[in-house]
């Protein structure tokens, strides 16, 4: 049996989104700048596909919709191109300490750019801490980026309260979210949160790899991260990847019309699945919140005495596919900084196992889960020289 | 995850003396500044030979394999022989290892000689 527990990574392409790729590349293969027949319809398609991009996020426009190759550069983008294009304004941008990599990254070429940047801790749940977001608040500050749903960790930041308390500074402050494990698996609404900026990635929802984007509120100061020829989008020049884009609205119609349904089946499996675990297996600790404040996708545990590299390739060999919070595992040695950032210490990273959903998980497959983590870890446990009765 | 060899995977999923000995002639635990893992060495030395060697680890897949494939190599070996192996000799037997993981073999091999040292010590005023 194989099991794989790394969908916050990525997911598979169903078969629905690999055929739609497929006919995009092979039948109606044409680009959108073209003067003639199949390069008008691709247009009109492309429109109409921002438009349904819009409409699940109750945008209002489709042109607040700017395909780019995927959250990563959706980051760049709403990043690097607000700030630079509202430097006048202020030099002072605002973000959590569970940014996503990409985010952590452009916080720094901004730095060198002569921003500043505050971050913004979050309590031992994961979870944003209000207080310290309305401190961070500034004249200057232009941008506050705010992960939706914590990637190690699972914790869904308060992003209503932060368009709240945006909302009530005397400038504006535009408000970003990567959305990459959010989007297509809980309701977003971009009027109710009050966000101007959204990332999202297609392969985190079946769609394929390489494709995203980046909702831009109307009247977004923003300037392009890249320069090409006049083309359908001049915000994201270069040929469209019409065939992603189309495959990864077909992942997303079939993911919101499960939404709810997985949502509710992920979090009965989520509770079963914790329950299983902290009963049968002594010395773990849950990572991030409980309950309602946790996205149903993810499931964090540290197992005490043992180290995570360890761990997932042990499960690996059974067929088990996790992710790991190790240093270990890391290229730069160095522990997950989320587990970091919710007061754990080396050693709780050591130890930690990111297990992630999808919408097509099961019981069977957590049941099987649960079989070989206990024994990976009895036998981790057995052979290592920290023991909880020594 | 990282790639390793067939070997290095072997030796994981199938560590050679692993365990502890009770009432070993020297023991030494060390862990690694790199990346925070612990391993222990026990030892049964006679005639300046060590006859008998078990580890346990607290750390990641490679030093798992390392430090199974380090014990293969110095049973049987004399003290001065264990001595002089070194983290390389022990990636080569196992058909290399991800540069970024050298430092766990360093790590089987420093508790291996802090066990060897705490070993002279003991003799020491003997
Ligand atoms: C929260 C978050 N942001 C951004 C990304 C990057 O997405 P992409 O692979 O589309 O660039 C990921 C996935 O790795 C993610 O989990
Ligand atoms: S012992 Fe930590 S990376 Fe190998």
């Amino acid at each position: 049996m194989k099991v794989f527990l790394d969908n916050c990574r990525t997911t598979k392409v169903v078969p629905e989104v690999a055929r739609e790729v497929e006919k995009y590349m092979m039948e109606k293969f044409a680009r959108p700048d073209g003067l003639y027949e199949s390069a008008q319809e691709i247009y009109d398609e492309l429109v109409e596909t921002r438009r349904f991009f819009a409409k699940t996020i109750n945008a209002s426009s489709d042109e607040e919709i700017v395909f780019t190759s995927g959250a990563t550069e959706a980051n760049n983008l709403a990043l690097l191109g607000v700030a630079r294009a509202n430097k006048k304004r202020g030099n002072h941008i605002v973000i959590s300490a569970l940014e996503h990599g990409s985010v952590m990254s452009i916080a720094d070429v901004l730095k060198r750019e002569g921003f500043e940047v505050t971050v913004v801790p979050v309590d031992n749940e994961g979870m944003l801490k209000l207080d310290e977001l309305e401190k961070a608040l500034r004249p200057t500050t232009i941008l506050v980026s705010i992960i939706a749903v914590g990637h190690f960790v699972g914790s869904m930041m308060p992003l209503k309260e932060v368009g709240e308390i945006l909302s009530r500074q005397d400038h504006k402050i535009y408000f970003h979210t990567d959305a990459a494990e959010m989007y297509a698996k809980m309701p977003l609404d971009v009027q109710d949160l009050k966000l101007d900026l959204v990332s999202v990635s297609g392969h985190k929802f079946h769609g394929p790899k390489g494709i995203g984007f980046l909702y831009v509120r109307r009247g977004t100061k923003i300037e392009p991260i890249m320069y090409g020829a006049e083309s359908f989008d001049k915000r994201r020049p270069g040929g469209e990847n019409v065939p992603a884009i189309m495959g990864m609205r077909k992942a997303a119609e079939l993911a919101f019309e499960h939404m709810e349904e997985s949502y509710r089946r992920l979090r009965e499996l989520q509770d079963y699945f914790i329950g299983r675990i902290e009963t049968e297996i002594d010395h773990v600790v849950l990572n991030g919140p409980r309950g309602e404040k946790r996205t149903p996708y993810n499931v964090n545990f540290s197992f005490s005495f043992i180290e995570g590299e360890a761990i997932s390739l042990g499960l690996s060999l059974e067929g088990v596919e996790v992710a790991t919070g190790s240093a270990c595992a890391s290229e730069s040695l160095e522990p997950n900084y989320a587990i970091l950032a919710i007061g754990g210490d080396h050693e709780r990273a050591h130890g930690s196992i990111r297990f992630t959903f999808n919408r097509f998980t099961t019981k069977e497959d957590l049941d099987y889960t649960v079989e070989k983590l206990k024994k990976v870890v009895q036998w981790l446990r057995n052979i290592s020289p920290l023991k909880a009765e020594r | 995850m990282l790639k390793y060899t067939e070997l290095v995977l072997d030796h994981f999923k199938n560590p050679r003396n692993l365990g502890r000995i009770e009432n070993p002639d020297a023991e030494a635990t060390e862990g690694s500044i790199a990346c925070g893992d612990m391993m222990t060495v026990y030892l049964k030395i006679e005639d300046n030979k060590i006859v008998d060697i078990k580890f346990e680890s607290y750390g990641c897949a490679a030093n798992i394999a390392t430090a199974s494939m380090m014990t293969e190599v110095v049973k049987g070996l004399t003290l001065e022989e264990a001595k002089k192996i070194t983290w390389k000799d022990i990636v080569e037997r196992l058909g290399g290892l991800p540069p970024v993981k050298y430092h766990c073999s360093n790590l089987a091999i420093d508790t291996l000689r802090k066990a060897i040292s705490a070993y002279e010590e003991s003799l020491v005023g003997k």
